[in-house]
């Protein structure tokens, strides 16, 4: 049995003082990466600063692509509606690496990698934290730096890179700057836009099937952890630079990604998107529109991608949301359209259109007998699969029309 | 009829024979205070709306110390108000600042539902407090408000110890503001539990002090010899005490009640169940509202069929609806039926198990009649607190088994009734205990160079976590750089991490109702075995031992198992030593190397051996602490060498028996083992040590206990009347060897003896 006991309570007992910091050997940051340290080396944070081309081109696009972009109603789609009027120019691409996933005191903010565009350029600034006591002046560093700015655009900030930041501010007793900016969290809109295509919306799906880019020796985001780890151990350096490479291109990726998402919403409206744009995925878009009250823009997608030949389970999906959309604009005539197509063609993959129809042919066409013969319908076909409440809905309605057709025949013998 | 007939008829009737011991306490008025001057307006009407219109001289002097600023405990009987002790003094901060936050600590989550709805009930429509549970059931989207504008943050240690503490800066208000941290049921936090939970409040209250906030603490406990004392070793800091209840009573009658002997050579009596059954149907029958408590779910079960029988054809609403069974196992609805019906009356008789002995709201009752004594004398006053009304007179009785401890108890009432003799005990510095927090700790915030935890050195252990890999040294400091979350790992119920897990098969779906600790898994959950849950009984079907899982299912059986060990025992570190004995002394750290052998099966209330079989599963070894006696050469000379073992081993039995009346700890939790000839002492030698890994304190008490500890199993083997050992003294006669009683007799004379 392997017991820690002698260790331990040898340990308790002689408790005997060590210099501090041992001396590692290990290639130091300034040695492999240039860059400044924001304090006296040893417990030190340490910046490294790229300039890239606005030339540079990455995942389909070139940086300068972005340039004069307006957030317009991404901000609404992404729950950062102050945002609407800002230039993607004002804003800072904000992504981190930490020591674990889980949002706790324990999780080390290891690189946060800021980008921006600045005087025709676009900068890269990396915070690394190159001995934990760095921390203070690293946060005290990223704070001045994104003092001023419009606002933050992340992939998954709202749950991850903001808590995670908030938390070592507020271990280090400083006021926790970046959660207090506005927050363009591309993550959720991705979600809805791809998610009708992509099994996965994860950053590296997003790059290979949306911006074409395949990653070529990349190091994998799990093994962030256990590199800086190792990094502490030998003070080698050398270890966590491929960590750097990796988080220069999440943030390059956000800017191609949300270039690409800006112009998209600015064509939702009139349902005019580019050809790249897969039929689901202008579906898609069409969801996040009608998910941020924008029905108009919702109506006008879901119509250009059923138009673009949208097929399978999506179709049926688009038809019904757009259907859906129509009743709430007061576009009847339109609603009904749908409605009838999808059960004309037994397509309808939820009762909702029986239901609908039903209830046109009761209160407006005044046809009971088609109404009644609507809901059974339904609920032959889906009973089984609905919750309890909705299926004694559907059953309730049914049993009040039976009713409704014996008064008008009179009692059937 | 009433009570006072029903007692006279007992008093004069065959069975007073049985009772060892009747003890009348005269009725009681209330001891009364008003309310103080500075108390907040708004509280003072909250409280008048509720029917207070005074205090209890208890309520009020707590209410002083806590003015004062001094940490306090409150030692008071079964309901009376202690819970106003606490909410007066929180409520109040509220009032005076919104912005103040409190934090209450009770060792259930059924517990914690019944504070809410009480200060829930004082707040009423006019207080603005918010109060939540937060524990495991409560939904994530509730959690963020909670975190942010909970006044009163209801808990338990173990959700303080993975949901809180590790993510503290979420809880940035609370921590900021805290003012109060109250903890009820003070003297449930003592072994292991408690040994972990003051690690938890030294992880609290350092958070709390990075936050710059230092909470005061408020503490209550059920009556043990050493309530402030096992406060400020979970607190850490100097605590005062409130013990003087001003609650009024009627008159109380407690009896202490001994089965008659069926068999004077072997020492065997009646059941004890039978005997209660038949109590408690005498008491149902004249119509007084009687509660019941038996040790295991079938006890339960046997009673409350009895009693059901007893009420029909007596009771108005038959047996069914009047009598009732009450366990862990019934649903929360159905508990609170129950709990209803015996507060309103309708239900006549109860039949728990010790679900019922924590603080839940059941009214008062006339009669309480105990199967068995619960294990502890504060246990047993808790459940005989549940008789008694402010004027009515009521009676508890308690009636004993055959086991040692039962028998003592009955026979010496001056233990039951005198200064309690129990010592809660916790150890904050077990090694593994302590290890396992300082990573915990560590998470939470980087330990400074040189910072201390709860004044004990724990620099070595960062050491040796950092040179795992967990923590890095920078600058001064000790940074948590591992992607675990140690908390996850640790269970607040056990010593060590290498746990064998206990899954429940008997629905289609398994899941998982215990965990124990390696060292206790060959005896605990080995093929066969009786593993007890909440009351409910569980066999062992199959232990997968390479995968540390048991996998059990529910059975209903009349006996619970016990595992024979072959046991080694070598002595690495002797902490102290006391030659002057005329059995000398010894506390220390041992190796104790244990090989499961066989088990028996052991009928509950008798104590007869009712089958056996054997056990196939390696050996294991576990570092602890014991405490042991060495019998001087000249002495065992004069015993002979067949005496001398059975004496030793009837001494080791004893000693194991005794141990719990004045430890508060359960008689699995200490074992014994003896040597004709120790290696280390050189002479025969009897040790008691510490079933968990590095031991709570336990060894440690018995080594200053030595001669009250000898005196008491004196008494016990004295007093028993059987020939040569039975199972309520020494031993069963063939167990521990012919002349075992005897023998046993002589060592203790010499131990109690003038001294060298
Ligand atoms: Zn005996």
């Amino acid at each position: 049995m392997e017991d820690p006991w002698h260790e331990i309570r040898e340990a308790l007992r002689c408790a005997r003082p060590r210099p501090d910091g041992e001396r590692r050997s290990g290639i130091a940051v300034d040695r492999v990466l240039p860059g400044r340290y924001l304090s006296p080396p040893p417990g030190s944070g340490y910046l490294v600063e790229r300039r890239l081309s606005i030339h540079h081109y990455h995942g389909g696009r070139h940086l300068s692509d972005a340039l004069g972009q307006a957030v317009g109603c991404l901000g609404v789609l992404a729950g950062a509606p102050g945002l609407e009027g800002n230039l993607l120019e004002e804003l800072v691409f904000l992504d981190t690496e930490t020591t674990g996933l889980d949002v706790g005191p324990g999780t080390l903010v290891i690189l946060v990698g800021t980008g921006r565009f600045e005087a025709g350029g676009f900068v890269v600034r990396q915070f690394f934290l190159a001995e934990p006591a760095g921390e203070r002046p690293l946060l005290e560093e990223l704070a001045r730096h994104l003092d001023g700015c419009a606002g933050l655009v992340t992939f998954n900030g709202r749950h991850f890179d903001l808590p995670q930041l908030e938390s070592r501010f507020v271990l280090n007793r400083l006021p926790p700057a970046p959660s207090s900016l506005p927050n363009l969290d591309l993550l959720p809109v991705a979600r809805r836009v791809w998610g009708l295509r992509l099994a996965s919306r994860s950053l590296a799906s997003l790059e290979d099937n949306v911006l074409g880019y395949m990653r070529e020796g990349d190091v994998p985001g799990y093994l962030v952890p256990s590199l800086y780890r190792e990094y502490l151990r030998t003070g080698d350096a050398t270890t966590v630079a491929p960590v750097f490479e990796h988080n220069l291109r999440d943030i390059l990726s956000m800017v191609m990604l949300v270039s690409r998402l800006v112009d998209w919403c600015a064509r939702a409206a009139s349902g005019d998107l580019p050809p790249e744009a897969h039929p689901a995925d202008v579906a898609g878009l069409g969801r996040a529109c009608e998910y941020a009250g924008l029905a108009a823009a919702g109506t006008a997608c879901y119509e250009a991608a059923l138009a673009r030949g949208l097929d399978g389970a999506p179709r049926q999906l688009a038809s019904e949301r757009l259907a859906r959309l129509y009743r709430r604009l007061g576009m009847r005539a339109e609603a009904l359209a749908v409605w009838s197509g999808l059960v004309a063609s037994g397509q309808a993959c939820s009762p909702d259109p029986y239901i609908e129809l039903a209830k046109h042919y009761e209160h407006v066409a005044r046809d009971p007998v088609r109404a009644c013969a609507l809901v059974e319908e339904a609920i032959v076909r889906f009973g089984a699969g609905l919750s309890p409440a909705r299926e004694a809905a559907l059953r309730h309605r049914l049993a009040r029309l039976r009713r409704r057709l014996d008064i008008r025949t009179g009692p059937s013998a | 009829m009433s009570l006072e007939q029903v007692l006279e008829e007992f008093r004069s009737g065959k069975a007073a024979r049985n009772v060892t011991c009747w003890r009348s306490f005269p009725g009681r008025p209330p001891r009364l205070e008003p309310f103080p001057t500075w108390l907040h307006p708004s509280l003072v009407e909250a409280l008048r709306r509720r029917g207070i219109e005074h205090l209890y001289s208890h309520q009020a002097a707590a209410l002083q110390v806590v003015r004062r600023g001094e940490h306090v405990v409150v030692v008071t009987p079964t309901a009376s108000g202690k819970t106003l002790c606490y909410n007066i003094p929180v409520v109040e901060s509220v009032l005076r600042d919104d912005a103040t936050r409190s934090l209450y600590l009770f060792p259930t989550k059924a517990l914690s539902q019944d504070q809410l709805a009480e200060l829930e009930q004082l707040a009423g429509e006019t207080l603005r407090l918010k109060a939540y549970t937060y524990d495991g059931d409560t939904p994530q989207s509730a959690r963020q408000a909670i975190r942010t504008a909970g006044h009163i943050v209801i808990t338990n240690p173990d959700m303080l110890h993975t949901g809180i503490l590790p993510h503290h800066t979420r809880w940035l208000r609370l921590f900021q503001n805290l003012r109060y941290v109250v903890i009820d049921e003070v003297h449930q936090y003592r072994g292991v539990f408690g040994s972990h939970l003051a690690n938890v409040i030294r992880r609290l209250k350092r958070v709390a002090h990075f936050y710059g906030a230092r909470p005061q603490f408020i503490c209550c406990s059920a009556t043990i010899a050493n309530p402030s004392e096992l406060a400020s070793r979970l607190i850490e800091e100097p605590v005062t005490l409130v013990d003087e209840s001003g609650a009024p009573s009627g008159e109380r009658h407690f009896i202490l009640y001994n089965p008659p002997l069926v068999n004077r050579e072997l020492g065997i009596r009646r059941s004890c169940l039978l005997e209660a059954a038949e109590l408690a149907g005498a008491f149902v029958r004249a119509g007084v509202q009687t509660l019941v408590f038996a040790r295991s779910r079938l006890s339960t079960e046997v009673l409350a069929t009895y009693l059901k029988r007893a009420a029909a054809g007596i009771l108005p609403g038959q047996g069914e609806a009047t009598v009732r069974g009450y366990r862990g196992g019934y649903l929360p609805t159905q508990r609170r039926e129950i709990e209803k019906g015996l507060r309103e009356g309708k239900v006549r008789a109860a039949v728990a198990t010790n679900a019922l002995e924590l603080g839940i709201d059941i009214g008062r009752l006339d009669a309480v009649v105990m199967a068995g004594y619960p294990g502890s004398i504060a246990s047993a006053w808790q459940q005989a607190g549940r008789a008694g009304r402010r004027t009515d007179p009521a009676v508890a009785v308690l009636v004993a088994d055959s086991s040692p401890l039962n028998q003592y108890l009955v026979n010496q009432p001056e233990y039951f009734f005198g200064r309690s003799p129990e010592h809660g005990l916790v150890n904050p510095d077990n090694p593994f205990i302590l290890a396992n927090h300082v990573k915990c700790a560590a998470f939470e915030l980087p330990f400074e160079e040189g910072e201390d935890f709860g004044g004990t050195c724990v620099q070595p252990v960062l050491e040796h976590l950092a040179a795992q890999g967990i923590v890095h040294r920078s600058g001064g400091r000790w940074h948590w750089i591992a992607e675990s979350y140690p908390a996850e790992d640790i269970s607040l119920r056990s010593a060590s991490a290498e746990n064998f897990v206990v899954v429940d098969v008997t629905a289609p779906r398994p899941r998982v109702i215990g965990e124990v600790d390696r060292f206790s898994a060959s005896m605990l959950l080995h093929e066969e075995a009786i593993y007890l849950h909440e009351a409910e009984q569980y066999q062992v079907e199959k232990l997968d031992y390479a995968e540390k899982k048991a996998y059990v299912r529910k059975v209903e059986v009349d006996y619970y198992t016990d595992a024979s060990l072959a046991v080694s025992i070598r002595v690495l570190a002797q902490f102290q030593h006391d030659p002057e004995h005329n059995l000398p002394r010894s506390s220390g750290e041992v190796l104790v190397t244990a090989l499961p052998t066989m088990f028996k099966k052991i009928r509950f209330g008798t104590h007869e051996n009712v089958g056996s079989g054997p056990i196939h599963l390696p050996e294991e070894q576990m570092h602890t602490t014991a405490y042991w006696l060495q019998v001087p050469r000249e002495v065992a000379d004069d015993l002979g060498p067949q005496a001398l073992e059975a004496g030793l081993l009837g001494l080791g039995n004893l000693m194991v028996h005794i141990a719990p009346l004045f430890l508060l700890c359960d008689a699995r939790d200490i074992r014994s083992v003896v040597e004709v000839r120790s290696p280390f002492t050189r002479c025969p030698t009897v040790y008691v040590y510490e079933r968990y890994p590095g031991g709570v304190g336990f060894a440690d008490k018995l080594f200053e206990l030595h001669g009250e500890l000898l005196a008491a199993c004196r008494d016990l083997v004295r007093g028993c009347t059987c020939a040569d050992g039975c199972p309520s003294c020494v031993g069963p006669g063939a167990e521990a060897g012919a002349g075992a009683k005897q023998a046993t007799l002589r060592l203790l004379r010499t131990g109690l003896g003038v001294l060298r």
